[in-house]
């Protein structure tokens, strides 16, 4: 390939997928194992954002790509619930997200009986950024594995 | 003249001796004739009159002039001289004042110079002036004060916000009880109020619309015979998977007695405090009902065979109690539920079970929730819960071999809750099976128990959903060493030891298919906990020692450094060295290892109080202690300390020996904590912070009545 084609392919690319990898929002952790039964609480860092603050939270029990946005949103057929604003404690500071995932049981329990019907038994969490500075917003996933 | 003289004397024995027996036969013939003096009375023993009722005594029989005049007792308050005497019948206008409330005796006395006789005893039963039976009413009220006189802080230590404050608390209450004809009408109420508006009952749930001052709780209970209806703060349900103790603001209705009763409840769906939602039923969303039907199939002997059965229907909206934080839902349920127990005479022998089924589902009612998007429906479950139990006296005093008495007794316990069971009512652990085997007894003075305990999740065996096993083991043995090595001389320098062990191990059956699990997400983790302990009572000496030694083995892939190993080694002292006077001390060191940093934190603590209390009313206590705590890789050194010096005098107002008057108590307290904190103090670059702060408190708290 020459040098010519390495730029188009890069410009090309650029154009498609106007992700800036190094700008995205990180969350930890990554996944959690949590009740089948009952209420779940789990403390989630985000880390990584620049100009950009948290709208809502869904649970879902399947991601589809959020383009044009950036990262993956929840797929409108599968959606459990999304986080009550009771429950949303939040708190921004500094570029970082300290947030309290407190998933309800009746969210679990569609899981649940999403996996009964022969569906995988791991549900996400997915929150969307907003940016301040017009960029595009951005979707990141927590996966909730049901665990006991 | 000798002959003469005894002539004369025997004439006159001769003469007396039969009119001194006429005399006295006439005597006795009199008081034969004259019937015993009795007493009858205008009111019946068993009826209920008003206080303003008059009422009469009437003699059997004029009174003889020995018997001399009547007297009148009620309770004991001698009446006599309101009663108007016509013949034989004596009349109480109780215009002038009314007859004593309640149930007392009419007591009837003659009296003559020389003693009170009593003739009668008759019971009455008065009704209050506002025509009740009984009628009492019981206030009770209490203040406290709590504040900060003066505060000094230097370094770290944050400046307390206010520096100075004095908070006001008060709580009262009010039990009232009145019958009538049969019906009794009692209610209790308690109220609580605070200064400081953050103090408030309702501060968590209505900010600064909090009353300061609010309705607790209260009930209003109306009784007749073996019926009840009761409004206010009550509990319903006894089924351990239905409904359990379910406490809350509502109407409880019951009747029936020892051999058979039925309950009905309709309460709020969460716990209400103030005035509003007074009844607990304005919201037939957020209401919980229930209807339990109890039967002592053997009257004589309660609990020989019991059976019940419990309806259940509520429905909640996702709305937590006053005080509480948690994560609620729109819920809707409903159920039945059927339980026995048994017993033998002696309990020797005691089982028991229950059985329940319900029905449930989240219903479209929380917005919040679902917003305004399409969400997956919940599916209505239909699932079922049960359980077994049976206890076993397997020995009870039994002589082993002549040389020890032994008890031994035994327990079993299944429960069985399918997956997605839930009722709106009671809490409980779905989709779970678990066992649990028990042993306790003793063997002469040696105390012995085992239990273990085994339980699994995922009954259906969803392929993609983790299976969690647990297996809890514990061992716990007691026994004074005196008692054991049969020694009396010198027993009080043997101590009285224990021994336990927990074992608990956490591991899921497999990584579960469909999923995005893996090894490393499968938990697996071997925990063991030893305490032993040993104490000494010699004189006024007491003494303790206790070992604590805890281990995590991680057995999960990938976290299989994850382990920690920890050991605790502490004694306390405690001696009266007078009546009046105690001194304590205690040291403790323990540490905690973690395999995966190679980290060791250790800490270190000592601490003292002396305790003198110069009247029955004045206690000065004193404490001093400090604390030491440091990593291995010395990345931090912490020592705090604290000394404090109290004075506390109780003071009654007017108190009497009966329990009367008013008790309350007063304290100054004195406290002083420092700390400095090292970071890094072993390397090149360290830094070293400070904070120190003292307080001067007061509080007080007095019970009016």
């Amino acid at each position: 390939m020459s040098f010519r084609s390495i730029i188009l392919v890069s410009v090309v690319a650029r154009l498609v997928c106007p992700v800036d990898v190094s700008a995205q929002v990180r969350v930890n952790p990554t996944g959690v194992n949590v009740n089948t039964q009952g209420a779940t609480t789990v403390f989630l860092t985000y880390g990584g954002l620049r100009n950009q603050i948290p709208i809502e939270a869904f649970w879902c029990g399947a991601l589809i790509p959020a383009a044009p946005a950036r990262g993956s949103r929840c797929n409108p057929a599968t959606i459990f619930g999304q986080l009550p604003i009771r429950y949303n404690q939040s708190q921004l500071s500094s570029g970082v997200l300290s947030d309290v995932m407190s998933i309800p049981p009746s969210v679990s329990r569609r899981a649940y009986q999403d996996a009964e019907r022969g569906n995988t038994s791991s549900f996400y969490y997915v929150r969307r950024f907003v940016s301040t500075a017009g960029g595009p917003d951005e979707y990141v996933a927590v996966t909730c594995r049901l665990a006991e | 003249m000798k002959s003469t003289r005894w002539t004369v004397i025997a004439l006159t024995v001769g003469v007396l001796l039969p009119a001194v027996a006429d005399s006295a036969r006439g005597q006795d013939s009199t008081t034969a004739r004259v019937p015993a003096l009795s007493v009858t009375s205008s009111f019946a023993p068993e009826r209920w009159i008003p206080a303003d009722s008059p009422i009469a005594l009437m003699l059997s029989r004029p009174l003889t002039s020995d018997e001399g005049r009547v007297a009148v007792l009620i309770g004991s308050t001698d009446v006599t001289s309101l009663f108007e005497r016509s013949g034989t019948v004596l009349r109480y206008g109780s215009r002038a004042l009314r007859l004593p409330s309640g149930e007392s005796e009419v007591v009837v006395y003659t009296v003559n110079s020389r003693r009170w006789t009593e003739v009668a005893r008759l019971a009455i039963k008065v009704l209050t002036p506002a025509g009740f039976s009984a009628a009492s009413a019981k206030p009770s009220a209490s203040i406290n004060n709590k504040g900060q006189l003066a505060e000094g802080h230097s370094g770290l230590q944050p400046s307390p916000d206010p520096a100075t404050y004095q908070d006001l608390g008060f709580s009262g209450g009010l039990q009232t009880t009145h019958e009538r004809d049969g019906w009794r009408f009692q209610t209790t109420s308690n109220y609580v109020g605070a200064s400081r508006r953050q103090e408030a009952l309702r501060y968590g749930d209505r900010h600064d619309r909090a009353p300061k001052i609010d309705l607790s709780d209260y009930v209003l209970q109306l009784e007749r015979g073996p019926a009840s209806l009761s409004l206010g703060h009550v509990s319903a349900g006894t089924n351990r998977h239905l409904i359990n103790s379910f406490a809350s603001r509502g109407v409880e209705a019951r009747v029936g007695g020892t051999r058979a009763s039925v309950t009905v409840s309709a309460l709020n769906g969460s716990s209400v405090v103030g005035w509003n939602n007074f009844t607990g039923l304005e919201n037939g969303d957020h209401r919980v009902q229930s209807g339990t039907l109890n039967l002592e199939l053997v009257p004589s002997r309660p609990g020989a065979i019991h059976l019940d059965a419990t309806l259940m229907n509520g429905s909640l909206l996702p709305q937590t109690s006053f005080t509480q934080g948690a994560v609620v839902d729109a819920e809707r349920s409903t159920g039945a539920g059927v339980q026995f127990s048994a017993a033998t005479p002696s309990q020797r022998l005691r089982v028991a079970g229950g059985l329940s089924k319900s029905r449930f589902n989240n219903p479209a009612k929380d917005h919040e929730l679902t917003g305004d998007t399409t969400v997956v429906p919940v599916r209505e479950e239909r699932r079922g819960a049960y359980y077994v139990e049976a206890n076993a006296g397997l020995l009870q005093n039994a002589s082993v071999g002549g040389l020890f008495s032994t008890s031994v007794n035994a327990v079993y316990r299944r429960e069985q809750v399918d997956p997605m069971y839930r009722t709106v009512a009671a809490q409980t652990q779905s989709d779970r099976v678990q066992d649990t085997y028990e042993i306790a007894g003793n063997v002469g003075v040696v105390n012995l128990q085992l239990s273990h305990n085994r339980y699994h999740d995922n009954l259906n065996d969803i392929a993609s959903i983790l299976k969690t096993l647990n297996r809890m083991s514990t061992v716990q043995v007691s026994a004074p060493l005196a008692g054991l090595l049969r020694i009396q001389r010198g027993a009080s320098f043997l101590p009285a030891v224990n021994y336990g062990l927990n074992r608990v191990h956490q591991f899921g059956a497999g990584i579960p298919l469909n999923s995005e699990f893996s090894a490393t997400h499968v938990p697996d983790q071997m925990n063991d906990l030893h305490n032993a302990a040993a104490a000494w009572q010699i004189g006024r000496w007491r003494l303790q020692y206790r070992y604590n030694q805890n281990i995590q083995d991680n057995r999960q892939a990938g976290r299989e450094r994850a382990d920690f190993f920890g050991v605790s080694n502490a004694i306390s002292v405690d001696v009266s060295v007078r009546s009046n006077f105690d001194v304590g001390y205690e040291g403790s060191s323990e540490h905690q290892t973690s395999r995966e940093t190679s980290q060791t934190n250790r800490t270190r603590h000592a601490g003292g109080t002396l305790t003198w209390r110069p009247t029955a009313l004045t206690t000065i206590t004193s404490l001093a202690s400090i604390n030491v705590t440091r990593d291995d890789p010395l990345t931090s050194d912490v020592t705090s300390t604290e000394q404090r010096l109290e004075l506390a005098q109780g003071f009654n107002l007017g108190r009497t020996p009966a329990g009367g008057g008013t008790r309350g108590q007063f304290f100054l307290r004195y406290g002083n904590t420092s700390g400095t904190n090292w970071a890094f103090p072993g390397g090149p670059v360290f830094s070293r912070t400070e904070r120190a702060g003292w307080t001067l408190t007061s509080g007080m708290s007095l019970r009016l009545y």
